[in-house]
């Protein structure tokens, strides 16, 4: 009965003995036969039988583990990926679009800027560098953007089939902001372009005279 | 490659008592559950798979001999620390024959143990109290743990038939 005091002492802490102190206290038949009693009662107390979920769950691991996405899945995660690429690809375009065309639309305040005034809601602002000339956002107008306005009658005159003259050869490099309302007449055109001090436009006989 | 849907029905029908051996054997459930999976493993690799009727017996094999192997590579401290078999106990039909002792022990813990010994079992094998720990749980001495511990395991002894 001693050896199986000593051998329960020992299996409290197993690690403490080394693999000859086993051997020695296994030789014992009846430790060996309460070493295995004592393994078979840790069986009966920790062995519970596994529930439905436990099985599923089990299954779903070795699956994820083992296979293969399904060709069916594959395609659709190469379809999600491909519209996902998409969306960026586009996500960027707008934002690019969005930042050129706000660094557009800031006044110029650099040191090209000779002269800037403002009269009603028009602008005049002349610029020693060239700029960038943009379309308008809405339809039936245009937007000039620091654009010379021999560039800007040129365009105003093919539209209304006119012709233009400049007869102040300063003139046809001023720079102008302007937004062009093609709804207009081009009289009234004209006229708001009229509203700028550093020229004089007149209309007669089909042709646009800029003094 | 076996297909899947063979490997999942397999999986339904025999994961079960495949885990339950393995578990008997090894006494850690994760090492069980790595055990099982290896075996299904090299089952999906396989060309062929076994007729139905016979194919639980050859997953069962499979797994009990998995078992014997990782309990034959370990030093004799390292399987008491698992509480795993001793050499003159590794042999194909232990298993089967620990089945029906494990059944009976059961029985004896539940039905003919005092509830102070149940519960100090309990608390030593299932929670792995040490000895001090359940001391000072129940307000007793260790050698009163060790009295109930003993009792225990000796009325499993002379209950259960070998």
């Amino acid at each position: 009965m001693e050896k199986i005091k000593q051998l329960i002492q020992m299996m409290e802490h197993p690690e403490e003995y080394s693999n000859d102190q086993w051997r020695e206290i296994l030789k014992d038949k009846d430790c060996r036969e309460y070493y295995q009693l004592i393994s078979e009662t840790d069986n009966a107390i920790n062995d519970k039988p596994l529930s439905d979920k436990d099985v599923n769950r089990a299954q779903k691991d070795f699956e994820s583990k083992y296979y293969p996405s399904t060709p069916h899945l594959l395609l659709l995660k190469k379809i999600a990926a491909i519209f996902i690429g998409l969306i960026l690809i586009s996500c960027i375009a707008i934002a690019a679009v969005s930042i050129v065309k706000h660094h557009q639309q800031t006044p110029p305040t650099h040191k090209g800027i000779v002269n800037h005034k403002i009269k009603d809601s028009v602008k005049t602002v002349v610029m020693k560098t060239d700029s960038v000339k943009r379309k308008s956002d809405t339809a039936g107008e245009k937007r000039f953007v620091n654009v010379s306005l021999e560039n800007i009658l040129q365009q105003i005159a093919v539209y209304y089939h006119v012709k233009v003259s400049f007869t102040d050869g300063k003139a046809t490099k001023i720079r102008l902001f302007f937004n062009w309302n093609q709804n207009n007449t081009l009289s009234q055109v004209v006229e708001q372009l009229n509203n700028f001090e550093e020229f004089h436009i007149t209309l007669s006989n089909n042709t646009l005279t800029v003094k | 490659m076996v297909q899947k849907e063979i490997i999942e029905q397999l999986f339904r029908r025999c994961y079960r008592p495949m885990i339950h051996l393995a578990r008997i054997l090894l006494h850690d459930d994760k090492e069980s559950e790595d055990v099982v999976s290896d075996v299904f493993l090299e089952l999906m690799n396989k060309d062929i798979v076994p007729e139905s009727d016979t194919a639980l017996a050859f997953l069962m094999t499979s797994v009990r001999n998995r078992c014997l192997n990782i309990i034959r590579n370990q030093n004799i401290q390292q399987r008491i620390l698992h509480l795993y078999l001793l050499d003159d106990k590794l042999d194909e039909h232990e298993a089967e024959e620990k089945e029906e002792r494990i059944h009976q022990i059961r029985l004896v813990i539940d039905k003919k143990l005092s509830d102070d010994n149940r519960r100090i079992l309990l608390e030593h094998y299932q929670e792995h109290l040490t000895y001090h720990e359940i001391a000072f749980r129940e307000g007793i001495s260790e050698v009163a743990v060790y009295k109930h511990l003993k009792k225990s395991l000796d009325t499993i002894k002379e209950l259960v038939k070998r």
